[in-house]
């Protein structure tokens, strides 16, 4: 089980401020989630975890290509090209 | 536990991050490797920005040069290779995660359980835990300072460039063995061609240290090599005295403040745990078969090691000789380089090793920056070695070359040399241009030293006397004839006409 705890846990790790109301909303929520992937637990033994496998000669080749574009033309809050963040402290 | 801080055992572990700045593009996109010095955020796409919708694309050459580097620290290299997320929020990171490697659920990073022997540290074996490729963050600036600015300014130019974590296991002991270490990784590095070392930032080093069963502390921040030594002593020296007073250390995270010398306590951070590692969904595991690794092992230039026996096998110089200039690379070529001129490399190495790196460490010293200022220590790192690297950009292998031709035929002595090695590292002339325009061929001539010794001698009359009876003042009267000579006299041919005159005098 999730509790409030552990959800306020993770939305300071995620830099969310959240309210006793919303953490117990999203603690709730989690539960449903996790409850519902309980339906992995009724798989028997000898399933392979599945992963995309490629060969080594399926990679990309180092060749460099600059971006035709302003990727960050939306930013919001910027100062001359940089990109204005808060100062993260403690 | 109390009382025993001097005995306590100490365990130093390393955390080394290097960029493959041989790469052209980055990690995971197209976008050029190549950040430095470029408009902030003009070095960026959609993927590296972490853009929705957008599929990183694994560097091929990156792999092999991971393996490379892993294959050199005598690593084992898994067939299959897995990255993972590394969630954690930090404004460095556009994604909000890094892309890395991470050894669990049977997946592992590019190197595993390797090992390196250090043989200016009589043959100790130093682990190495795992090696890992990984992209570097974004590099965040603060207007003032970091404790008074409101906000961090962000560039993402360097996001996603191509960075290699080397881990060692708490191996050392004590700060020295850590600098031999650093020093022979940057002499692989080089060597392998893949990190240019003096570029700033291109090696950066975080370092653990821990006191018999007392928890460990991670040190970030550290922005030279010679630091790292630094913070090393200077954590001991803290960790040493709480222990000695009773007071148990805390497992935590310190920055280093290079101005004041020491370090400082950082942000809380986060547990292994809270960074939620998965398998990257995006990038598929890719197989390195044998015949792959063996490929890429069959690629390998020649290293350090290997380069060391040869120079002693080949040139008969003394080991010591050839580990010096093995241990930069750029002055082990210069040796190479400089044969072509003049074909005797003991007489060459032997000015290098001497001379030239003598010059080169009152200019500026050589070394590797280092150093990680921000969410997970892959910060920025200050660049050392400028100096020496400005004494290369003007002396070369020819210049050591023809100045050990010209001392060995005695042409010039020693002190003209120098002289000569002098005005080349100001102005770059080669000694054969130096000697004609110098005019300073060796006077050898004694028509020609007989006036200047003739002047020492009734301007010195003390010391002609004390020559009488001490052979030693005679080096001093010598002293003042290579001085009105403008160091162009032949000093032994000087010397007998000093003890002849002398002793005529004597009579």
């Amino acid at each position: 089980m999730v509790g409030v705890e552990e959800v306020r846990h993770l939305a300071h790790l995620a830099r969310i401020g959240m309210g006793d109301e919303e953490l117990k909303l999203y603690a709730g929520q989690m539960n449903e989630v996790l409850a519902y992937f309980e339906m992995l637990d009724e798989l028997r033994g000898g399933v392979e975890l599945h992963r995309m496998i490629r060969d080594y000669d399926e990679m990309r080749d180092d060749v460099p290509c600059a971006f035709d574009g302003d990727a960050l033309s939306n930013a919001k809050n910027t100062k001359g090209r940089f990109i204005k963040a808060p100062r993260m402290g403690q | 536990m109390n009382g025993s801080a001097d005995d306590a055992m100490v365990r130093i572990g390393l955390e080394i991050h290097c960029q493959l700045t041989a790469l052209r593009s980055k990690l995971f996109c197209p976008c050029p490797a190549e950040y430095r010095g470029k408009e902030p955020n003009t070095n960026v796409c959609p993927v590296c920005l972490g853009m929705p919708g957008t599929l990183p694309l694994l560097n091929k050459r990156a792999v092999e040069y991971a393996v490379m580097l892993a294959l050199a620290l005598n690593c084992s290299i898994p067939e299959r290779i897995t990255f993972y997320r590394k969630n954690y929020f930090y404004p460095d990171l556009p994604k909000n995660f890094q892309i890395t490697q991470y050894n669990a659920y049977e997946q592992a990073s590019v190197g595993v359980g390797g090992s390196i022997v250090l043989d200016d540290l009589e043959g100790k074996r130093v682990r190495i835990r795992r090696l890992q490729l990984e992209e570097d963050p974004g590099r965040l600036v603060y207007e003032g300072s970091i404790d008074t600015s409101n906000y961090a300014l962000v560039d993402y130019n360097r996001a996603g460039v191509a960075l290699v974590e080397i881990v060692t296991e708490p191996d050392f002991r004590e700060p020295g063995e850590v600098r031999v270490f650093l020093n022979m990784l940057a002499s692989i590095l080089e060597h392998l061609g893949i990190c240019d070392t003096t570029l700033e930032g291109a090696v950066r080093c975080d370092a653990n240290v821990s006191m018999g069963d007392q928890a460990r502390v991670e040190i970030k921040n550290i922005n030279s090599f010679r630091d790292v030594e630094r913070a090393i002593a200077f954590e001991m020296t803290r960790q040493r005295n709480l222990i000695s007073r009773g007071i148990e250390i805390r497992g935590e995270t310190r920055h280093w403040d290079d101005a004041r010398r020491v370090t400082v306590q950082a942000r809380a951070k986060e547990e292994e745990e809270d960074y939620r590692y998965f398998p990257e969904p995006d990038i598929p595991s890719i197989e390195i078969s044998r015949m792959d690794v063996e490929a890429i092992r069959g690629s390998m230039p020649e290293l350090p090691h290997a380069r060391v026996e040869r120079f002693v096998r080949e040139y008969n110089l003394q080991r010591d000789t050839a580990r010096v200039l093995v241990g930069e690379k750029v002055l082990a070529d210069m040796l190479e380089t400089g044969l072509k001129y003049y074909n005797n490399a003991r007489s060459i190495a032997n000015w290098i090793v001497t001379d030239l790196k003598g010059y080169m460490e009152r200019y500026g010293g050589s070394g590797v920056s280092g150093g990680g200022g921000n969410g997970n220590g892959n910060g920025d790192g200050s660049g050392s070695g400028s100096g020496s690297n400005s004494i290369l950009a003007k002396v070369t292998a020819r210049h050591i070359a023809e100045l050990a031709m010209l001392v060995d035929s005695g042409r010039i002595n020693r002190t003209v040399a120098r002289q000569i090695m002098q005005s080349a590292i100001s102005t770059g002339i080669l000694p054969s241009e130096a000697v004609k325009s110098m005019n300073a061929g060796m006077l050898s001539d004694r028509d020609e030293l007989s006036p200047i010794v003739e002047r020492v001698l009734k301007e010195e009359r003390k010391a002609v006397i004390d020559a009488l009876s001490n052979e030693k003042a005679l080096n001093y009267l010598l002293g003042k004839v290579m001085r009105y000579s403008k160091g162009r006299a032949d000093p032994r041919l000087v010397l007998d006409m000093l003890r002849e005159r002398v002793t005529r005098e004597g009579k």
